[in-house]
């Protein structure tokens, strides 16, 4: 009798999405930085969503009467601009927060480019092999050769200098990584039983590529997107800096650093306020990658 | 018997592998299969033993069709493979499914149980979703898996029931033919008689042929009809299983009984040793490729090549045979 109980108990352990979050968090929750960092971009990205509504004035607003008014907290300081204005009198709380929403912008539509391009390629390149992939290897090597700032100049120097270009040419120099990366990942994976056995169930080339192998070679690819994010902020910055991103008056944080730069010595807000965004920022984002590369890569894992 | 229907047979199968030639190596050869021939019929199993690198995995290898024959023939179903064409080939490789050897590696971490199963199904039938759901339902009812785990990722089972889900992902096309390849040598001895045991019971109630290969002699003779003995991408000896645990006839057959482990400790041990170590694949030795490790190697060994040939009730490859059917 108490065998008929013990056949027919169901194990009642949770599957499927859940767990794995679960899992996935209680690794991630290790690290403190991490969490810490991940908080902070969440911040950052309510701060990009909701920017109309919690900047208190436009973007481009100038108040002509208070032209570098200091932050508040300085003497002279003005209760209306808690950061300060710059030199045309444009409040600089407001241009940060509006300038969140391109630094944000920037990294996710290089990312998903970058590795959709990237990925596809690398793809291609291990599973096929052969000619193919000493081809598509020397090239990616091609690229990588050169100075990745260097190389995102040129390009946009040849497309002409706007924030879209800037994406375009950082999105081109970051995807040898992901080409790399998703190589190297499927070379170790296409040999493996699983994938045999599936080619004998009958599965073809694109599903096999697409559908057994690329889910298991994510973990590294995540890691590597959360850092790129990172990257291609500062990319842009620079590139904003340079004069060869956003334009002015966009709030886009480099393009505001090149525009105060004459002001550092006499107006230290206005060249400050927009680098600690993109250091925080990019900082932020770093710490979080590190936690994540902790808890997706089985390597490093604790038990 | 008459009624014996020939499922999969092999004539002279050859795998030869090229390695490419660099500044300081001549390009080599490397003959990983080198001429077998067998038929397998409905409901028998074939167990192909011999140490590593002897050429068991090359051979399934070449019967799921992973992997092309350099030479000889290989019909499946009555159809031959190698001129056939692309239709042809993937109407055939339903019939002929594999079970790898460690279940650790062969199911893909990624995939429900759920859709591991039907992934064969999708591929290669026009059923609707539910009606490949019923199927992988009642092939997992087949093989001992419970319903509740057809939702859950294969990182949790144990070695023992991730066989099974193997075993039943291998069935859902209904083959004839399923390719063991050492399926249970990476499961514990209790789970082995577990996973024996049930594939004695799909075998008998679907009419499968199996091609078993394994090095685990005591497993051998448990599940097989029929046993062939190879050494360095040749057959030595094929016999049915009897006459070959009972009479050895090859000097390696004999070698490799005399190292199965008896669980006797007052047992008189008789062991025959093999001096040295498998000879490379590229440069085999000359004549049987054995003589250099045969203990009764004389000279005849060395220059010519035994093929194999009726002796008695088995089938063997050595000169001695000769010699004892000319006696003296």
């Amino acid at each position: 009798m108490s065998d008929h109980v013990m056949e027919t108990s169901t194990d009642s352990r949770a599957t499927g999405m859940r767990a794995v979050l679960k899992e996935f968090w209680h690794y991630f929750s290790e690290n403190r930085g991490a969490v810490v960092g991940m908080w902070f971009f969440v911040g950052v990205c309510l701060v990009a969503l909701l920017a109309d509504l919690i900047a208190p004035h436009g973007a481009t607003t100038q108040f002509r009467d208070a032209l570098l008014t200091p932050p508040v907290w300085q003497e002279g300081g003005d209760w209306r601009f808690l950061l300060g204005t710059d030199a045309v009198g444009r409040d600089m709380l407001s241009r940060l927060i509006h300038g969140s929403r391109y630094s944000l912008f920037v990294g996710c539509i290089v990312v998903v480019g970058a590795m959709a391009v990237g990925v596809t390629i690398g793809l291609i390149a291990g599973f096929v092999g052969g000619t193919a992939d000493t081809l598509i290897m020397r090239l990616m090597d091609i690229i990588l050769s050169f100075p990745s700032l260097l190389l995102a100049l040129v390009l946009v120097a040849i497309l002409g200098p706007s924030l879209t270009n800037a994406m375009v040419a950082i999105a081109i120099v970051q995807q040898p990584h992901y080409v790399r990366l998703t190589r190297a990942a499927v070379l170790g994976e296409k040999n493996k039983d699983y994938v045999i056995a599936a080619k004998v169930a009958g599965v073809r080339p694109l599903r096999l590529m697409f559908h057994t192998i690329l889910p298991n070679c994510m973990a590294p690819l995540i890691v590597q997107a959360a850092l790129s994010f990172s990257t291609a902020i500062l990319d842009a910055a620079a590139l904003g800096f340079l004069g060869m991103g956003a334009q002015p008056p966009t709030p886009e944080w480099g393009t505001m650093l090149a525009e105060a730069r004459e002001f550092i010595l006499r107006a230290w807000w206005v060249v400050t306020l927009p680098g600690l965004a993109i250091l925080l920022t990019v900082l932020a984002i770093n710490l979080m990658g590190d936690g994540l590369r902790d808890a997706l890569d089985p390597k490093l894992k604790r038990s | 018997m008459s009624d014996e229907e020939v499922v999969l047979r092999a004539s002279d199968l050859k795998k030869h592998y090229m390695l490419p030639g660099s500044l300081y190596a001549k390009p080599a050869t490397v003959k990983a299969l080198d001429g077998v021939s067998f038929d397998l019929s409905r409901k028998k199993t074939l167990a192909v033993v011999g140490e590593s690198g002897c050429g068991k995995s090359t051979l399934a290898r070449l019967v799921t069709m992973i992997e092309e024959p350099t030479a000889g023939s290989l019909q499946i179903a009555g159809e031959e493979l190698a001129d056939a064409d692309k239709t042809v080939r993937r109407n055939l490789r339903p019939k002929v499914q594999m079970v790898f050897q460690n279940p650790y590696g062969s199911l893909n971490p990624r995939q429900k149980i759920g859709s591991a199963l039907e992934e064969p199904l999708m591929m290669n039938t026009p059923l609707a979703k539910a009606e490949r759901a019923d199927k992988a339902r009642s092939m997992m009812q087949a093989v001992g898996l419970r319903p509740e785990h057809y939702d859950r990722y294969p990182h949790m089972f144990s070695g023992g029931q991730r066989q099974r889900v193997a075993i039943a992902r291998a069935l859902m096309l209904d083959p004839d033919i399923l390719v063991l390849d050492e399926p249970v040598s990476a499961l514990d001895v209790s789970i082995q008689a577990q996973v024996l045991n049930l594939l004695g019971e799909l075998q008998d109630k679907l009419q499968l042929a199996y091609l078993f290969i394994s090095h685990d002699l005591s497993v051998v003779k448990h599940i097989a009809d029929e046993v062939m003995v190879m050494y360095l991408g040749k057959p030595v000896e094929h016999a049915a299983r009897n006459v070959l645990f009972e009479g050895p006839k090859h000097p390696y057959t004999k070698a490799l009984l005399s190292a199965t482990p008896v669980p006797d400790p007052g047992r008189q041990k008789e062991r025959v040793l093999l001096k040295g170590e498998l000879p490379s694949p590229i440069d085999p030795p000359t004549g049987c490729a054995f003589h250099p490790r045969c203990p009764v190697a004389f000279g005849r060994c060395a220059a010519e090549t035994p093929h194999l040939q009726p002796a008695r009730s088995s089938q063997v490859a050595c000169h001695l045979m000769d010699e004892e059917k000319q006696p003296v």
